[in-house]
């Protein structure tokens, strides 16, 4: 008994047991006629006790393996983590975490669907910020949008139509003070000219009049220049 | 030795060129200055003005300086103007710019500066008027004859110079 447990133990740890053997060395390890040198590992055994033997019959696919290993619920938490579940799915989730009975692992996720929750059962009531009224207003009357940029074609064609005439005006009537000015048009420079040597012509007389003042002067001899 | 007499004539032509006229660096230097009035006609405008048919038998002396003229800038001021008067009395390159002569009238200073003249043609006329409210520089340039320009005053507008006028408004 002892040596055949030996061999079975052996090759339970290389894994090479079959579902029987290993059912087998369970039912050693609980009884109470364990060999000494097993002893050590009944502990590990009674631990497995509980456990169901698990079964892995050929080719069963790794997503079944993994669902079986979960309650339909942590199923439908995985879905909803990443975003696949159908609206029915949620509902059905949000029962569930609702009602008493959580399981402790999902009672994490309660705060967050109580949140949500809330939200979800947020109904539009009318209660806009100043700046949501005002761009529904805005996205409603598309005429007042769509005539802006005409209404301001319009203004700055009349304003640069404006500038245009006032700075024809403002070229014959305006000044040269306070700037410098290269005459462009003949017909100003020649009135121009005129005018400054007519100036230049009254100040040469006024000069030369003095002089010829200052020479009579001398002729008269008042003064006796010459001695 | 070459490349020294192309230096040397290099540097004629900058000192000539930077020298060239005492009074064009007056008018420069207030060109861009807002209390100054500038006014400049062009050799070219000149060009054109002689071109134009504008015969005037009232006024046949006034045409006939004019097509003689080669240029005319006046630079005038209503700030400071007897500080300018004076900068410029100082300033103008006496070597080349020669006083013809210089008039008290009511209490404005009037300078008349010849420059290259010959005989009576002067090649450039300069008028100097620094008053108590008013600051004038007026250049005329061309073949100027001096005998003529007294008669120049005939030639005045009835309205009076509103030409001027608009220097000043």
């Amino acid at each position: 008994m002892s040596t055949e447990m030996n061999d079975i133990i052996q090759r339970y740890w290389s894994g090479e047991t079959t579902q029987d053997e290993e059912q087998r060395l369970q039912a050693y390890m609980v009884s109470g006629e364990v060999a000494d040198e097993h002893l050590d590992m009944v502990e590990l055994f009674s631990f497995y006790a509980d456990q169901k033997t698990m079964t892995l019959p050929g080719e069963l696919e790794m997503e079944a393996i993994y669902s079986s290993t979960l309650s339909p619920m942590d199923a439908l938490v995985e879905k909803y983590l990443d975003a696949a579940t159908s609206l029915d799915e949620e509902a059905q989730l949000r029962a569930y975490l609702t009602s008493e009975k959580v399981a402790d692992s999902h009672r994490d996720l309660i705060p967050m669907f109580e949140a949500f929750g809330a939200e979800h059962d947020t109904q539009f009531d009318g209660d806009l910020t100043e700046l949501e009224r005002l761009q529904i207003q805005w996205s409603q009357k598309p005429k007042v949008r769509y005539m802006f940029p005409k209404v301001v074609g319009v203004a700055a064609t009349l304003a640069l139509l404006m500038m245009i005439a006032f700075n024809f005006l403002q070229e014959d009537t305006s000044s040269y003070k306070g700037k410098y000015t290269e005459l462009q048009d003949p017909e100003e420079a020649l009135a121009l000219t005129k005018d400054a040597l007519a100036f230049l012509g009254k100040k040469y007389d006024k000069g030369t009049a003095s002089m010829k003042y200052i020479k009579e002067l001398e002729k008269t001899n008042v003064f006796n220049f010459k001695n | 030795m070459r490349s020294l007499l192309t230096l040397g004539l290099i540097l004629l032509t900058t000192i000539a060129a930077l020298s060239q006229s005492s009074v064009q660096q007056f008018f420069d230097k207030y060109q861009d200055d807002e209390s100054f009035t500038q006014i400049n006609i062009s050799p070219k405008m000149f060009q054109m003005i002689s071109s134009m048919d504008s015969e005037d038998p009232n006024n046949a002396e006034m045409m006939e300086m004019i097509g003689n003229l080669k240029g005319l800038k006046i630079l005038t001021t209503d700030v400071n103007s007897q500080k300018y008067y004076k900068e410029f009395n100082d300033s103008f390159d006496k070597s080349v710019y020669e006083e013809l002569m210089t008039v008290r009238e009511n209490e404005s200073d009037i300078t008349f500066l010849v420059r290259e003249s010959s005989g009576n043609i002067v090649n450039e006329l300069l008028l100097l008027v620094g008053g108590a409210q008013d600051f004038v520089l007026m250049s005329f340039e061309g073949r100027i004859p001096l005998d003529k320009i007294g008669k120049l005053a005939s030639g005045l507008n009835i309205s009076g110079a509103e030409h001027l006028d608009k220097l000043k408004k």
